[in-house]
């Protein structure tokens, strides 16, 4: 127990410790927490989890805004976001209690509606983070699927820690970064990869490889990649994303869909549809002719 | 309609008759008014002031009680006796002026400095100016379609009344983008408005033209409004839009009095009462119209009337519209303006800045041989009769513009793409990666450029953009695409092609990639996009706040106090590339710059404000 606290506090310490200290209100750092007190982390996991907590956020740069959200029996803001202030923050903690389902999606849109209102406050600028801890599957896993790509999709960075999981969290799948709480060498090394992107800006990153490498883009093209990119749309989580394709399921890792290799296959595959409905109705055609 | 500024350029057309197609003129002012035999002043009778066809002599009325001065007016209590003569033929009141039937000339800052070799030509009648009465806002540079800022008049045709308000404010606009007279064509139209030979109808008719100057029903006629671009209907021209305005450009036209020499001195305390009832009047004036325009006036009302009255209906046919219009366009200096226009010797739009470009212009022009300058004021500004008389004598600024306000809606016009049709020019400041710290000695020269380009914008934010370079965002997507298996790569480093679906990607799955982007496809995993993206914008606005704490610090070694609500700092991230897709270190600095644009904000963005100066 005591590696996993250690894990989870150098998780949380490392990623406190990304946002860049300022003081001018439209470049501020926005972190929402939100923990998972499900009937599932009851008891001790959940008093580790707290005091955590409590030693890691009092060690955030003053000038990161915070938020604290839970499910469980005091669901709902314990802290809303904004400046820390130790003595509340430290309450809200206290104050978490265990109890009830795992609702993860509507929560995870909570949280992240909060920080999208705030970027629009802060006219598109800042660092905006939405830090999920949880130990279980979430109830509704499909609101999960539905949330998490556009979550991101808006700009917020999303990390989540899974504690005591006998398998991958659903949200490994769809998330920034993944860490397993029961591992605390894959964990240092996640998080080194992170830090590593975070850390630089994007002028100091850029080697002579950056430009061999995009270099394989059409010319044409990256006009248009580079307004995709940029037009990010505002507004809460609705649960869609424009554009979003068939062949974007959330399945990371896996290939898409190789082309159909044969014309016959092609047809069949896009026009197989309008084939079968073509067959019933000559079928019905013939039928009435022979009455 | 608002015939009155067509009668307040009159004089300037018969300034420059007989010009050719150039911007040289034939005749020098002098020549054209002809042999005066200059007389002493008549004092004889009430002392007759010329005013012409503008908003600021509004005020003059006022404090005159009408044409010859009342009792009870401001003029009438200070124990003035004036007869106010509309003189809108310049070289009427020129010729009056030398004759001594009126000690003073009423025109813009640019008509007396065509004007100053004629009157410096006998000591009695040499010049002094005692007061400004207002700036312009309602003149107005349109452009076609293709025209995005000043720079891109370079070679092109433009249209403006042939001597009128317009040949100063054109000369304001070439010395902002840097350009010289010869660096245009011009296209010299008769009348200012209302006529087949005024420049709105030109422009319309000419398709060779680029650009053409009017005022502001003409503007609104072709525009559909300061802010708008035309539609093609409604008699609006499609695609046209305002370029430059003196709503922004508000220190170009100066509203003016100039003093004979001799009148000036004898009769020192009369020129006091004369400056500071007018300005009197403007604080009363301005009081009198918030009170009108919050739950109607009487006392307003009758000055519309009485404005109508004196012009006529055919130059003010309505008293809503028109006279309140008139009014409207021309923003009142006040006392402080005053103080700041003549006093400052640091205002980069004040008397002696004004008065060197109005000889350089006239000369320029061929209207004069010698520059020889009208005088400066003596005023004593803390005497008594201005100190205690007036209400408004504080020297605070206050900030132009609500920042906020400045803020939202440029960050709006650049998410929508839709800022280049608001800017009026810009400059550029190259930098290096990483740079945060912007020392002012090392940018002296574009700052020095930025600076003498925005004296006469008091009413157009400096937007100072910052901008990044966005190879690493591609880079970081490749990884995300090839990372997730939606593209494949094959080739070396540096000969890299990318496949989609199994196929090279080329052009035509632009709309493809587009989409999955846009789906969040790339989104989640250790290669995130979307952070980059997000920290070069925070970046690049980091840069521009840098470049403006620097730009401001340069100012003020330079004794000018900018107005911090004036010049604002953006981050615009990856957005808008000079070289979307760099090919080395070289091409991706060109990327990383800070851009000075001149933006023309909406009146929401503005501070109400009094006076401007």
């Amino acid at each position: 127990m005591r590696k996993l606290l250690r894990s989870l506090l150098f998780a949380v310490c490392f990623l406190a410790s990304t946002f860049s200290a300022s003081a001018e209100d439209w470049q501020r750092d926005n972190l929402v927490i939100m923990m998972d007190c499900s009937g599932s982390m009851g008891g001790e996991k959940l008093e580790k989890a707290k005091n955590a907590l409590k030693e890691i956020l009092a060690h955030v740069p003053s000038n990161t805004d915070i938020g604290l959200v839970s499910f469980g029996a005091n669901s709902g803001w314990n802290y809303p976001l904004g400046p820390r202030k130790n003595s509340q923050l430290m309450q809200a903690i206290d104050g978490l209690a265990s109890g009830g389902d795992t609702p993860l999606g509507a929560y995870m849109k909570m949280g992240a509606d909060r920080l999208l209102e705030q970027k629009k406050k802060q006219m598109g600028y800042g660092t905006f983070r939405l830090l999920v801890i949880t130990d279980g599957e979430a109830q509704n896993p499909q609101l999960v699927d539905l949330y998490a790509p556009e979550i991101m999709r808006k700009g917020i960075t999303l990390d989540v820690i899974g504690v005591f999981m006998a398998e991958q969290h659903t949200l490994s799948r769809v998330s920034h970064s993944y860490r397993e709480a029961q591992d605390t060498q894959s964990l240092q090394k996640a998080i080194t990869e992170v830090l590593a992107e975070i850390g630089q800006s994007p002028q100091a990153a850029v080697t002579h490889e950056a430009f061999l490498e995009i270099g394989g883009l059409p010319d044409e093209m990256v006009p248009a990649i580079i307004t995709a990119l940029t037009n990010v749309p505002e507004g809460p989580i609705a649960g869609q994303l424009l554009g979003r394709s068939s062949d974007m399921k959330l399945v990371s890792n896996q290939t898409a869909a190789p082309p159909p290799t044969s014309s016959w296959g092609y047809f069949l595959k896009n026009f197989g549809f309008f084939v079968i409905i073509a067959v019933v109705v000559l079928f019905q055609i013939i039928k009435n002719l022979k009455r | 309609m608002l015939q009155w500024l067509k009668k307040r350029t009159f004089l300037l057309c018969f300034l420059m008759s007989g010009v050719a197609s150039t911007a040289v003129f034939a005749q020098t002012f002098q020549e054209q008014v002809g042999k005066v035999q200059v007389g002493d002043v008549d004092m004889t009778r009430p002392i007759q002031v010329p005013v012409i066809t503008w908003g600021g002599d509004m005020i003059t009325f006022y404090a005159n009680g009408g044409l010859k001065t009342t009792q009870n007016s401001i003029y009438g209590k200070l124990g003035l006796n004036i007869e106010l003569v509309r003189k809108d033929d310049f070289f009427e009141q020129a010729a009056d002026y030398m004759k001594g039937k009126s000690p003073f000339l009423r025109g813009t800052f640019s008509m007396m400095g065509q004007v100053s070799e004629l009157i410096a030509s006998d000591d009695r009648t040499k010049g002094i100016m005692p007061m400004q009465l207002t700036w312009s806002a309602g003149d107005h540079c349109v452009v076609r379609e293709g025209i995005k800022t000043i720079k891109d008049l370079k070679g092109k045709k433009l249209v403006l009344q042939r001597g009128g308000p317009h040949v100063g404010m054109l000369d304001d606009i070439l010395r902002t983008a840097q350009l010289d007279w010869k660096d245009i064509e011009v296209v010299w139209a008769k009348d200012l408005t209302a006529s087949p030979d005024s420049p709105a109808e030109i422009f319309k008719k000419n398709p060779e033209i680029a650009g053409a100057f009017m005022i502001t029903p003409d503007m609104i006629g072709l525009t559909g409004g300061l802010q708008e671009t035309g539609s093609g209907a409604e008699g609006t021209m499609k695609g046209a839009r305002v370029l430059v305005s003196t709503a922004n450009m508000s220190y170009s036209i100066a509203d003016v009095y100039v003093a004979r020499s001799d009148f000036y001195y004898k009769n020192k305390p009369w020129i006091e009462k004369f400056v500071a009832g007018y300005l009197k009047a403007a604080e009363e004036v301005v009081d009198l119209r918030k009170q009108y325009e919050a739950k109607g006036s009487p006392e307003f009302k009758k000055l519309l009337q009485m404005t109508q009255d004196i012009y006529g209906k055919d130059t003010i046919p309505t008293l809503e519209e028109d006279a309140f219009g008139l009014l409207a366009d021309a923003t009142l200096v006040g006392y402080p303006g005053n103080v700041a226009f003549f006093r400052d010797p640091n205002n980069r739009h004040g008397f002696g800045v004004f008065m060197q470009r109005s000889l350089d212009l006239a000369e320029h022009l061929g209207v004069i041989r010698n520059k020889i300058p009208i005088k400066n004021n003596d005023l004593d500004y803390n005497a008594p009769v201005f100190a205690d008389y007036l209400s408004t004598t504080g020297f605070l600024k206050g900030q132009r513009f609500k920042a906020e306000a400045v803020q939202s809606e440029i960050e709006q016009l650049t998410q929508k793409g839709a800022l280049d049709e608001k800017k009026i020019v810009s400059f550029t400041v190259d930098f290096q990666a990483n740079q945060t710290d912007f020392p002012p000695e090392e940018y002296a020269k574009d700052f020095e450029t930025v600076l003498s380009s925005i004296e006469q914008f008091g009413s157009a934010v400096l937007a100072i953009r910052g901008h990044a370079d966005p190879t690493l965002a591609l880079k970081t997507l490749v990884d995300a695409g090839i990372n997730k298996g939606i593209l494949q790569q094959s080739g070396r480093q540096g000969e890299r092609v990318y496949f989609y679906k199994g196929r090279p990607l080329d052009l035509t799955k632009t709309g493809e990639i587009v989409t999955l982007i846009e789906g969040g496809a790339f989104d989640h995993g250790v290669y995130n996009a979307q952070a980059v993206v997000q920290e070069a914008m925070n970046l690049s606005r980091k840069r521009a706040e840098a470049i403006r704490k620097s730009f401001i610090e340069y100012a003020k070694n330079k004794k000018i106090d900018m107005d911090l609500t004036q010049v604002q700092a953006f981050g615009v991230g990856i957005r808008e590339p000079l070289i979307p897709k760099p090919k080395n270190e070289w091409e991706a600095k060109k990327n990383m710059r800070g851009e000075f644009s001149l933006i023309r904000a909406s009146a929401e963005t503005m501070q109400s404000k009094d006076f401007d100066f």
